[in-house]
């Protein structure tokens, strides 16, 4: 499962917000995609996903061109887009019941999506009452559940508070290493970036500013020395 | 609604939980006490006015006059007749005006094309008292049950209509691409997310409909029909039948008052899902 982009370029209230965006992402790729807000990157997310079209250039997935929404791009959102109506794991087995999974089997898969994130007891909750952190959960999990073959992650953790989002990339990083999807997660947090990652790139003023591979062993930490001098580089590309 | 907070609240601290069931439970008991105090003064000032005569006592009666009346026109079957087809006639008008809303919204949801021709046609029509359209649809519809049930749904239409349309209009869209990327076509759009999303906006409709219905109602059983509440009232004032009228009154005050507990109900069974309002937001 290969995504390519070539030449990608998105005008938004007569400004060019893509530049002519060129992307390759390997099959089971952990990509960070960093940029500051206002950027594009979520534009470009979204064109990933195939909600909006590019005014030029092409996105293709395995060879083939994304002209809409596609089952094999699952997507998860800053504001996690729960279905209020539906309670968690009614959320989860959406994607298998659409997709024409027998109703029984399809909430039994979605329990083992929900045994995956931890939140069994909370089976029959509505989304109101979780907390922020455990919505984002089960977004995570409503996405997986949909069997994708790339999972398209727009600033997920955006709006936790800093304990719960540590907490948070340290789950998605052992929920990625149990299924290898490959992941492309948006975000405009260094650390994130440096923390998730096997590539980071570095969107700026519409184009790819730069790219970095990050070979750290997993799991990271972000006060060894050689996390900060990543960080420090990457701001410095960053910033100017 | 109350009931999943309650649960939620069993599972994690019990003894605020008693506490609260408790509250809630007198609370709905009180509700009862501002219609018996109502009652209450009504009969006492009307048995003082037999005596006193502030105004003609037979314009004014006591409601223990009015509950033997309307026992006495039970007996004799007119009332049971009455608020039989009464009942008929706005639940099928209703029902009827309500879905044709609800599919016609869809559709100029859906369609551009057909929101371009209906909603400059519905703005036209949509304000005109229903009941002066009464006297034309008796004379397309003879003066049978049809322009009864007609102009029940006439009126029940836009409203329902028009708060649905708003409804699907905002549908967060987050959720319809969620659920496109998860795999879903379009027909499922609308059976999962875009009905689910518009719900509170439809009841909310049928809830403003439901009051104009009952006028509906009540107006078309006066002109050219041969029982329901409101037959009752222009008999009544026909001959002079004080204690009658106040009978239907009252049966419309309380028909009303039924259809109204029915769809809370359905509403709260529909929508458990919702928390939010003040209610919620912070505890007294």
């Amino acid at each position: 499962m290969t995504l390519m982009a070539e030449g990608v370029k998105k005008c938004y209230n007569n400004r060019l917000v893509l530049k002519g965006i060129n992307l390759l992402v390997e099959p089971h790729e952990f990509v960070c995609i960093l940029g500051n807000s206002g950027g594009g990157k979520s534009t470009l997310l979204n064109l990933l996903a195939g909600f909006i079209k590019p005014d030029e250039g092409v996105i293709k997935v395995n060879g083939v061109k994304v002209t809409q929404p596609s089952k094999e791009r699952g997507v998860v959102f800053q504001d996690h887009a729960l279905f209020p109506w539906y309670t968690v794991i009614e959320n989860i087995a959406f994607g298998p019941i659409v997709q024409g999974v027998p109703k029984q089997e399809a909430l039994k898969k979605a329990m083992n999506y929900l045994k995956l994130i931890g939140l069994q007891e909370y089976a029959y909750h509505y989304p109101m009452q979780l907390s922020g952190g455990m919505k984002q959960r089960v977004g995570i999990a409503r996405a997986l559940a949909g069997e994708p073959e790339i999972l398209l992650m727009d600033e997920p953790f955006g709006a936790l508070d800093l304990f719960t989002r540590e907490n948070m990339r340290s789950e998605l990083i052992r929920i990625w290493n149990e299924l290898k999807p490959t992941i492309i997660f948006i975000t405009h947090d260094i650390a994130e970036a440096v923390y998730l990652a096997d590539r980071i790139i570095v969107i700026r003023n519409g184009v790819v500013a730069v790219e970095n591979k990050i070979d750290l062993p997993r799991p990271r930490n972000y006060h060894d020395p050689e996390f900060r001098i990543l960080i420090e580089e990457i701001e410095k590309n960053f910033m100017n | 609604m109350e009931n999943t907070i309650i649960k939620q609240e069993k599972s994690y601290a019990v003894s605020s939980n008693t506490k609260k069931e408790k509250g809630w439970d007198l609370q709905k008991q009180l509700q009862a006490l501002p219609i018996i105090m109502f009652f209450i003064i009504w009969e006492g000032f009307t048995r003082l006015n037999m005596h006193f005569s502030f105004v003609n006592p037979v314009f004014f009666p006591p409601p223990s006059l009015i509950l033997i009346n309307g026992w006495e026109l039970y007996k004799s079957g007119i009332l049971f007749q009455s608020v039989l087809s009464s009942t008929i006639r706005i639940f099928i008008g209703f029902v009827l005006g309500a879905s044709f809303a609800v599919i016609i919204a869809l559709l100029m949801g859906r369609m551009k094309k057909i929101e371009f021709w209906f909603t400059p046609i519905f703005n036209m029509i949509g304000p005109i008292p229903a009941l002066a359209l009464l006297p034309l649809f008796i004379i397309w519809f003879g003066i049978g049950e049809i322009p009864k049930i007609v102009l029940i749904a006439w009126t029940t239409f836009f409203p329902v209509m028009t708060n649905t349309l708003d409804g699907i209009k905002s549908v967060n869209s987050s959720f319809i691409r969620s659920a496109l990327s998860l795999g879903a076509k379009e027909h499922q759009i609308y059976t999962k997310i875009i009905i689910p999303s518009t719900l509170p906006s439809i009841m909310a409709g049928c809830q403003i409909s439901l009051g104009l219905a009952f006028s509906a109602l009540i107006v078309s059983e006066m002109m050219g029909a041969k029982n329901g509440l409101g037959y009752i009232i222009v008999d009544a004032r026909n001959y002079m039948k004080m204690l009658n009228m106040y009978v239907a009154i009252v049966l419309i005050g309380l028909e009303y008052s039924f259809f109204a507990l029915v769809f809370k109900l359905i509403e709260k069974k529909l929508l458990s899902w919702r928390i939010g309002g003040f209610h919620h937001a912070v505890e007294k």
